[in-house]
């Protein structure tokens, strides 16, 4: 189907331009204004016609927008992501693949080869649907969003940004810019971890984890979040503080996994029932916390 | 309302007036009249058999606007085999060997994929094949002689000399 005629279209190559297009009043009130990125869930949203846009802003041409490199504030000890940065981008760098295993294997995790190819990561913070597999590896990297407008420029952590399924702390005339995530500490490791129903298909439900260890082997920091709820990334507090402290040992981490599914706030949907998305969490939060955890002591990628 | 587009397609520079809803593959096979990349799922971007290389990585043309490849290098299945003699693209000979399709739909955005993976992985494993091809269903094969066309092409490829190899991969 084709999509209803947008009746601008517009591709600034500067971010300060983009926010000027979508600062206007006129433009930003009801759902009259698109804002592009990669385009892998609003293209079928307009085409389906779900959704229809009068004015079309695309923000692939905007090279600010891109790159992978250290914060530039050297205070600040994070990476810096730029929204536009595609999931082949997190996927291929070894920066992330590296320091933040959980954003790499998230972003290999989503779709296929194409979709890959085209979709960001600003663009599935900002869409925050609840099968996003992205969003919550940001969320356990303990991530921090930079939104920019015409009139200000103002950061969150990735915990606040998202306030449930779809809703954001996006305002009118605001996008995201770009990602920071703190560098982690030497004996550190992060790992996501899902269930599709078909091969990389959208997470039934989908854990991320991220652990430091003290030189002993005992977990100093735990950040858990799980994806496919309807809440949003689902943060597992009782577990990080029941992980906190102890080893990172098989039957303990399955103990607090299963005290975690037990407590997280699942629903029933076509793709699965409640207590199905509870097993599936003890499972899988279990496997992400422990490949984390190997992670961080050193074996394996 | 529509907008002056022009990009490259397999080498040759298309220019057209574009509706600004019109998606890549509404453009390349309605404008360009290149009709070998097909729509198969309409607007989901399932089914991956528009697939095409636009400035260097497979994307799914329905799920990009042709105004947004203004400028762009596209390499559609049209733009495989040799313009000068006709003969078949390593890929698209392993296909025929190995009866990698039946119906034949799917096949150009397999080849696509299979480009895109064989262009950057010389000696792909069967797990990587079966990766690089996620994006594209098959409904008739069952999909064992595609890893079978793809594991042949990999094989020629890897038999021919480096500028031979590199004249495969023009995108």
């Amino acid at each position: 189907m084709y999509a209803v005629e947008p009746r601008e279209y517009l591709a600034p190559v500067t971010l300060d331009d983009a926010l000027s297009a979508i600062a206007g009043s006129d433009r930003v009130n009801g759902s009259t204004l698109g804002v592009l990125a990669g385009g892998q869930s609003l293209v079928p949203l307009l085409r389906s016609r779900q959704h229809k846009v009068d004015i079309l802003v695309d923000l692939n041409r905007i090279a600010e927008l891109g790159g992978i490199e250290p914060a530039p504030d050297a205070q600040d000890r994070s990476l810096r992501l730029g929204a536009m940065v595609r999931y082949r981008e997190l996927a291929d760098s070894s920066d992330v693949r590296e320091r933040f295993t959980a954003l790499s294997d998230a972003a290999l995790s989503v779709g296929d080869v194409q979709v890959r190819n085209r979709g960001t990561l600003g663009g599935s913070l900002a869409f925050a649907d609840t099968t996003a597999d992205v969003p919550a590896a940001v969320a356990a990297l303990r991530g921090d969003v930079i939104l920019a407008s015409r009139d200000r420029r103002r950061r969150m952590p990735v915990d606040d940004f998202i306030r449930s399924a779809r809703i954001t702390a996006l305002e009118p005339g605001e996008l995201i810019a770009e990602v920071l995530l703190p560098e982690p500490t030497a004996r550190s490791g992060s790992a996501y971890t899902k269930f599709g129903i078909t091969t990389n298909g959208r997470p039934v439900v989908g854990v991320a984890a991220a652990v430091a260890l003290d030189d002993a082997g005992t977990c100093m920091d735990a950040s858990v979040v799980v994806s496919g709820l309807r809440t949003g990334p689902w943060r597992a507090t009782t577990a990080q503080a029941r992980l906190v402290g102890g080893r990172l040992d098989p039957e303990a981490v399955a103990r607090i996994a299963q005290a975690a599914a037990a407590e997280a706030p699942v629903h029933t949907d076509l793709r699965g029932s409640a207590e199905y998305r509870r097993a599936l969490i003890a499972t899988y939060l279990r496997r992400a916390v422990l490949s984390a955890a190997v992670r961080a002591s050193g074996g394996g990628k | 309302m529509t907008t002056k587009v022009t990009m490259t397609i397999n080498g040759k520079p298309v220019t057209e007036e574009v509706p600004l809803r019109a998606t890549l593959v509404d453009f390349v096979r309605d404008q360009a009249g290149l009709t070998g990349s097909h729509v198969g799922c309409t607007f989901e971007g399932r089914c991956g058999a528009c697939t095409m290389i636009v400035d260097g990585h497979s994307v799914k043309s329905c799920l990009m606007f042709a105004v947004q490849a203004d400028g762009a290098d596209v390499r559609t299945v049209e733009g495989l085999a040799s313009p000068v003699d006709t003969v078949m693209h390593p890929i698209q000979e392993a296909f025929w060997e190995k009866h990698g399709l039946q119906c034949g739909f799917c096949t150009p955005g397999m080849v696509m994929s299979a480009y895109e993976l064989l262009k950057n992985e010389a000696n792909p494993t069967e797990e990587q094949i079966r990766a690089a091809l996620v994006g594209n269903l098959c409904r008739c094969t069952g999909y064992q002689h595609i890893v079978e066309s793809v594991q042949l092409a990999a094989e020629r490829l890897r038999e021919m000399s480096t500028e031979q190899r590199m004249s495969c991969f023009p995108s």
